[in-house]
């Protein structure tokens, strides 16, 4: 039970080929960047954008199948698929109240008014805007907008629920209450609505750019670029031992790709070579190397302190130089980074003044052993082949 | 909703004082004929006039008639302003191009057009005859058609405006909530291009009331029949049947459905919500 699909849309030069099952009750995050085709992926799934080749099974009913190039396409059309979508905007109808808005869908689903209206009023309650039943959707501020139309789409117990960065348009209060509120409602789904029998819980997909969202809201997280999906799986590992530069960086973390040298060193594509105090992987192997920011220990500047017959030598692992390039505001501190190196820094800023850091500094940088995580490197690729 | 640039101007700086003197012109030459007509008039023969038996004909005859294109306008426009706004840019274009034709022609040329069309010798007009007996000219009918000829373009670009401004946004998330694409269209796509419609539904009925070169060409002056308002009026200016004053006392009769209109028009547009 639940949603599976197998994709391929082209659009001019840009090709989305994914596939992936979500269960009955589970939530799926995607996280990627810009123009990764996320929504493609959703609009695809919805019925609302047809796919070169593909499949979307939906609770065993197949919604999509367009076996190739030039077969006729079969599909649900969007409206008898019961899969519902919400993006950045509410897309409130402004011409119904907030409880028309919601009883909406029972509506078109046959319910007679009185008992749409009553479903519509249970919702409403549902996501803590009682007594904003009878207002205009212009009288409500945005994250109100955004409560009701997660009533209006959850009334319709539909069998997936996509979500379109649902919380990008708000501020941090409005976002953190629909937050909550989606993790409340995802966790303990109302699967009966009356005079119909009871319905399997939604599987949810949610793509975000918002980490948070992924680790409040998700069971597991996928990430997109380019039009595949290069990494899924436990929302934990997938942040904590990130396979791509972009994951890394929603998580703050630099990531780098190497090859295990010796039973005890790594060395990174870039010459760099790396201790951990874990086990590592076998010789040979393709690995990834994590650390934070803030464990980037900086020395003080080398031109003016230190002399040179200390100067760490590029061999010594953990250990490198480098030329500072920017200095910019970090959440503590001050984020440093370096000419040429993907790599970044953070330290207080009474450190960074202590030690002098300016651009075109060299600095020499060092990592503890027991900071760096090397795990073996995730290569995944699109499933169906083009 | 759009932010609004005056609330960064803090009052603005005014306009070249030279600009008011051809503003003032401008603005006279659209008021002052109505006040020569105001003045001009001989008041104390106008309620008589205007309740005379031919001027009630052609007054209700035009009601009749507006009212009758307005409906054809709406039962043909808003499907017309649909496919155009839903249509692929190019397309969009053509189509918008070709509806909006009669607008920037004379309605006389589209009064010959018709005739040519509809008429005995037409291309459809013949077969009409032959095949249903059915003669379109100088009839009432004509009178609609030629009505809705000229009122149509105002009504679908009225709508067509409200559409594209819309987006299909609503109607994309009714249909993920379970409503069929006729349900999407009475309960989500009129209401909410209902301001628009009723502007263009008022706008198409005032050009078909004042309707006067289609009218004549192809339905003619028949008293009763095809005599509109517009057509009344010229008939009563030129001597035939009636004097200049019951003209300019019909004239300010269309003077005052005409104001009626607007204000209609007005108070529908600022009503909040809409």
């Amino acid at each position: 039970m639940g949603l599976s699909t197998e994709l391929l849309v082209r659009r001019g030069s840009f090709t989305l080929d994914v596939a992936l099952e979500v269960a009955a009750g589970e939530t799926l995050a995607i996280l990627g960047p810009n123009g990764s085709g996320k929504s493609t992926l959703l609009a695809a799934i919805a019925g609302l954008v047809e796919p070169d080749r593909g499949i979307v099974t939906v609770n065993d009913r197949m919604l999509t199948y367009v076996s190739g190039v030039g077969s006729r396409a079969r599909g649900v059309p969007v409206h008898r698929r019961r899969i519902s979508l919400l993006g950045q905007d509410a897309l409130l109808f402004p011409h119904l109240t907030a409880l028309e808005n919601v009883a909406f869908g029972p509506r078109a689903r046959g319910i007679d008014v009185a008992q749409a209206s009553q479903i519509a009023a249970a919702w409403i309650d549902a996501v803590g805007l009682a007594g904003f039943a009878d207002r205009a959707p212009a009288a409500l501020s945005g994250g109100e907008q955004q409560r009701i139309a997660i009533a209006r789409m959850l009334a319709t117990t539909p069998d997936v629920l996509l979500f379109d960065e649902p919380m990008a348009a708000l501020d941090v209060q409005n976002a953190s209450l629909v937050r909550t509120l989606l993790r409340d409602r995802l966790a303990d789904p109302i699967t009966t609505i009356p005079g119909h029998s009871p319905v399997s819980p939604p599987a949810t997909i949610i793509v975000t750019h918002d980490v948070v969202d992924a680790m409040i809201l998700a069971d597991r997280v996928a990430i997109m670029d380019n039009g595949v999906i290069i990494d899924i799986g436990a929302t934990d590992r997938v942040l904590q031992q990130p396979a791509s530069s972009f994951a890394a960086a929603l998580v703050n973390l630099n990531l780098l790709n190497g090859t295990v040298e010796t039973p005890e060193l790594v060395r990174a594509s870039d010459g760099r070579r790396f201790a951990s105090e874990g086990q590592l992987p076998p010789v040979g192997s393709e690995v990834s190397i994590v650390f934070a920011p803030s464990a980037v220990v900086l020395q003080a500047a080398l031109s003016e302190r230190t002399p040179r017959s200390t100067e760490p030598t590029p061999e010594t692992p953990n250990t490198w130089q480098a030329r500072v390039d920017t200095l910019e505001p970090a959440l503590r501190g001050i984020r440093v980074t370096f000419t040429g190196d993907s790599v970044v820094a953070e330290a207080p800023a009474d450190e960074i003044l202590h030690k002098q850091l300016a651009h075109g500094v060299t600095i020499s940088a060092f990592v503890e052993p027991r900071a760096v995580t090397i795990y073996p490197r995730q290569i995944r690729h699109g499933i169906l082949p083009v | 909703m759009s932010a609004n640039p005056q609330r960064l101007a803090l009052g603005g700086v005014g306009i070249p004082r030279l600009l008011y003197v051809p503003a003032a012109l401008g603005f006279a030459l659209l008021v002052l004929p109505l006040v020569g007509l105001v003045v001009r008039a001989d008041w104390p023969r106008v309620p008589a006039a205007i309740v005379s038996a031919e001027a009630l004909a052609a007054l209700a005859l035009s009601l009749q008639t507006a009212l009758s294109a307005t409906a054809l306008c709406l039962i043909v426009g808003v499907p017309l302003a649909l496919v155009i706004a839903r249509s692929g840019s190019r397309l969009a274009g053509v189509l918008r191009a070709l509806t909006t034709l009669p607008l920037v022609m004379p309605p006389l040329v589209g009064g010959i057009a018709l005739l040519y069309l509809l008429g005995r010798n037409g291309l459809v007009g013949g077969f009409l005859e032959l095949a249903f007996g059915i003669q379109l000219p100088f009839t009432t009918a004509a009178v609609v058609i030629a009505q809705s000829f000229v009122a149509l373009p105002f009504l679908v670009i009225a709508v067509e405006g409200a559409l594209r401004t819309a987006g299909t946004g609503f109607e994309t998330i009714a249909a993920t909530l379970g409503a069929g694409r006729w349900t999407v269209f009475r309960r989500v796509t009129l209401p909410t291009i209902l301001p628009g419609l009723l502007a263009g539904t008022v706008l198409a009925f005032a050009r078909a009331l004042g309707e006067f070169g289609a009218t004549a060409l192809f339905a003619g002056n028949a008293a009763g029949v095809t005599r509109t308002m517009p057509l009344a009026i010229y008939t009563a200016f030129n001597g035939a049947g009636a004097t200049q004053d019951s003209a300019i006392a019909l004239s300010l009769l269309l003077v005052v459905v005409g104001i009626i209109i607007l204000l209609l028009l007005r108070s529908w547009r600022t009503t909040p919500g809409l």
